[in-house]
């Protein structure tokens, strides 16, 4: 057996193996009968209409506009999709940091990766739209198989490559969290500047009427736009493989591979190199500074604890990244979102309840962080509600300082139409906050799963999770959102009035949900220590 | 009044019944060995005598108190079988940590850590974290923390594993030095050696059952070695030689 080969299937085994353990055979089986139902009726129309379209541009490959059309969506479907992957945490699957002491080379471990990225599902439904692409121009071209499959190849191994790029990328930035946050803030505040320029502006009538008349191109106009787009396309590598489809000469058409096979393995040589470095750097002795180095005193039990988890939160990557989003949601609200209608309804409300949805991962599994040390912490001589009151704390200061992020930042960019809704706002993600809160005091001793600290690819929840994660999530929306926009919109007066009811009776919830969390730490606690430990 | 109580204790995980109908009984400065191979059932029955997993059937009594309430705790000292440290601390701030959580004041806690610290040649980079420590000083630390709030009952697991020669002459110093003060000890260890010189008790389990139970001396009527007691109880060597080397 290879080693790339005994690598994946010892690392699909582990995954595997982890999925029992957490869910049972049956729960596990059940959970990929779900994900390939799911899977299949989400891909069916994808596959069918990429294929459609491989076959349509595959017969039309000698038209000047096929091969840029081919290469426009080889790039995009494979720089896009590696790009929203490495986003969304589909970074490093593989755990390099042990798979160094084997005698393996480094190439046989990025492979062995690349392989395994593809079971992230958003990957892995990329790279099916990338084969059923394929498919369809082989049905076209079939005497041109050997170049298509070159195509594909390359593609693939970029998508899977500029995943694993962002997403090092991501994780190296997030060691040092102050300089990752300059950097986003200055995105923001570049994203504000542009897009306020950008934006929606009261007109007089004749201004508008003169853009309307602006707006109707001609077909001349239309065609010299389409021939400039095609001519950017040509520079792409996948419209100069694509080419080679069309090539009477084989020798000619094997060069025009080439570009695309040579970017291709530039990108994977600058990952591995990347990955390993990361890999190396994750193994070297870390020192704090020393104002953390400092002896911590306390007058309460759950005051260290607090401190405890909050020190537990900062030192993981998902901790660190969860200061990220607060910055993610204003530039969505000055972005992609600022041109929907009813902006004031929604957008404060829409941004907190995002940032609340961020922290579930963590709310959900208190103790996830702690690993084996969750044993030292039931060997404390402190009764079981102390220690969900000193956990729950450390989150709150966790939370409470995101929340006071994003309220910084969308009043300093949010503009002066979102700035009175703020206090509200706050209050409705305090709101959220403690409704899942007092969820995770029950499920973090149903179902607990060790979190790494030194990953963000910390996606494998188990599914009852992923049912309860979204049960919360939309009823809170619902709920909250909806009772936020609704006073928004019929007596702005009562908004923080209500939301601050809204927020005291949650308080009310997560007090009692922390009697009932202790009784089943008490009755529950060995799940725990043989989950965790 | 016993200081640690074991009666019919079983514990199931699952279909494996990994401690069978265990009962023993100890009483305040014995110090029991507690031996066995590896999946006996001997890091299970620890667990469950520090209240870290609760028996499936039978009573535990430590102190005359239920292990896992907060009276019982105040007044054990225990170090797990994997440590179970809060690694995201440095050692000196875990074992603050520890002694205020355990009521102790702070100068306090820092006498006792300077010498439990000087006694076991710990020397910790002041701001480096315990999750970069090496296992033989990850062990001083977890040590430490079972024995800073001066306990009444320890349990150890595996506490020689990884230490050097002369840190162990030490703690077994340490261990000793308890012992006389009228502490009860119970420690887990695969170094018979240790365990003959040190303990004056021995528990031996077998897949989950109790094998032998008493005075060392009196177990060991032939005079054999506690190594010949043990294979003798246990059985299962192998001999030979390995086929591709």
């Amino acid at each position: 057996m290879s080693p790339v080969r005994a690598l994946l299937i010892s690392h699909f085994q582990a995954g595997w193996n982890r999925a029992i353990r957490e869910m049972g055979r049956n729960g596990t089986v059940a959970l990929v009968i779900v994900a390939c139902c799911a899977g299949f009726f989400a891909l069916l129309p994808i596959t069918a209409g990429l294929g459609f379209t491989g076959w349509v541009l595959g017969r039309g490959i000698h038209e000047p506009w096929a091969p840029a059309a081919l290469g426009a969506i080889f790039t995009a479907t494979a720089v896009g999709g590696g790009l929203l992957g490495g986003i969304l945490g589909g970074a490093k699957t593989l755990d390099w940091e042990r798979l160094r002491a084997f005698p393996l080379r480094r190439g046989q471990i990025f492979g062995a990766e690349l392989v395994a990225g593809l079971g992230d599902l958003l990957t892995l439904m990329i790279a099916l739209g990338l084969v059923s692409l394929s498919l369809g121009l082989i049905l076209a071209q079939p005497f041109r198989t050997l170049f298509t499959l070159a195509l594909l190849l390359a593609s693939l191994v970029v998508l899977l490559t500029v995943q694993l790029l962002v997403g090092g990328l991501a994780t190296a930035l997030l060691r040092h969290l102050k300089t990752a946050l300059f950097v986003l803030l200055g995105i923001v505040w570049i994203s504000s500047v542009a897009m306020g320029s950008l934006g929606p502006k009261h007109q007089p009538r004749e201004s508008r009427k003169a853009d309307a008349q602006v707006e109707v191109l001609d077909e001349a106009r239309l065609r010299a736009l389409g021939e400039r787009i095609r001519l950017a396309a040509e520079i792409l590598p996948a419209t100069q493989s694509a080419h080679g489809l069309g090539d009477a000469g084989l020798l000619g058409a094997s060069l025009r591979q080439l570009p695309l096979l040579a970017l291709a393995g530039l990108l994977a040589w600058a990952a591995a190199g990347l990955l390993w470095r990361e890999s190396v750097q994750d193994g070297r002795t870390l020192t704090i500074s020393a104002g953390q180095a400092k002896l911590w005193s306390f007058s309460r039990p759950a005051y260290g604890l607090a401190r405890l988890q909050w020190r537990t939160l900062m030192g993981s990557m998902i901790g660190r990244f969860a200061f990220l989003i607060p910055i993610v949601a204003v530039v969505l609200i000055k972005g992609p979102m600022g041109r929907a209608s009813g902006t004031s309804l929604w957008a404060v409300p829409g941004a907190f309840i995002y940032l609340a949805f961020g922290a579930a991962q963590l709310l959900f599994n208190m103790f996830g962080l702690d690993q084996g040390a969750v044993k030292g912490l039931l060997l404390l001589p402190i009764a079981p509600k102390e220690l969900l009151y000193g956990k729950s704390l450390g989150f709150g200061i966790f939370m409470g300082l995101q929340g006071a992020l994003l309220a910084l930042l969308l009043a300093l960019f949010g503009g002066p139409g979102l700035a009175p809704q703020l206090p509200a706002g706050l209050l409705l993600f305090v709101a959220c906050t403690l409704a899942m809160g007092a969820v995770g005091l029950w499920s973090s001793v149903a179902m607990p799963r060790p979190l790494s600290r030194k990953r963000l690819n910390n996606s494998g929840m188990p599914l009852p999770m992923i049912l309860l994660s979204m049960g919360t999530s939309i009823g809170c929306a619902a709920l909250f959102g909806g009772l936020f926009a609704l006073l928004a919109w019929a007596a702005p007066r009562w908004l923080v009035p209500s939301m601050a009811a809204a927020a005291g009776l949650m308080l009310l919830v997560f007090r009692a949900g922390l009697e009932i969390g202790a009784v089943n730490l008490v009755r529950h606690r060995e799940r725990l220590v043989e989950r965790l430990g | 009044m016993p200081a640690l109580e074991l009666d019919s204790v079983t514990k199931v995980y699952g279909d494996k019944v990994a401690v069978r109908e265990l009962s023993l009984s100890l009483q305040p400065g014995d110090f029991l060995g507690l031996l066995g191979r590896n999946g006996a059932g001997k890091s299970t029955t620890l667990k469950m005598v520090t209240g870290l997993v609760p028996p499936s059937a039978g009573r535990i009594r430590v102190l005359g108190l239920d292990p896992d309430s907060v009276e019982a705790k105040r007044q054990v000292g225990a170090m797990p079988e994997d440590m179970a440290l809060l690694d995201m601390l440095t050692g000196p701030q875990y074992l603050r940590f520890t002694g205020r959580m355990h009521g102790l004041e702070d100068a306090e806690i820092d006498r006792r850590a300077a010498e439990l610290f000087d006694k076991l040649d710990l020397k910790p980079g002041p701001r480096t974290l315990i999750a970069d420590y090496s296992f033989g000083m990850k062990k001083k630390v977890s040590l430490s923390a079972a024995l800073l709030h001066g306990p009444r009952i320890v349990f150890l697991d595996e506490p020689f594993e990884g230490i050097d020669p002369v840190t162990s002459r030490t703690i077994k110093d340490i261990l000793l030095g308890l012992q006389k003060r009228g502490v009860t000890l119970v420690l887990t260890s695969h170094i018979l050696e240790v365990v003959e010189k040190l303990c004056p008790l021995i528990a031996i389990l077998d897949d989950g059952k109790l094998k032998g139970f008493g005075p060392l001396e009196e177990l060991k009527k032939g005079g054999e070695s506690l190594e010949q007691l043990f294979v003798e109880l246990v059985g299962g060597t192998q001999a030979g030689e390995l086929s591709w080397l």
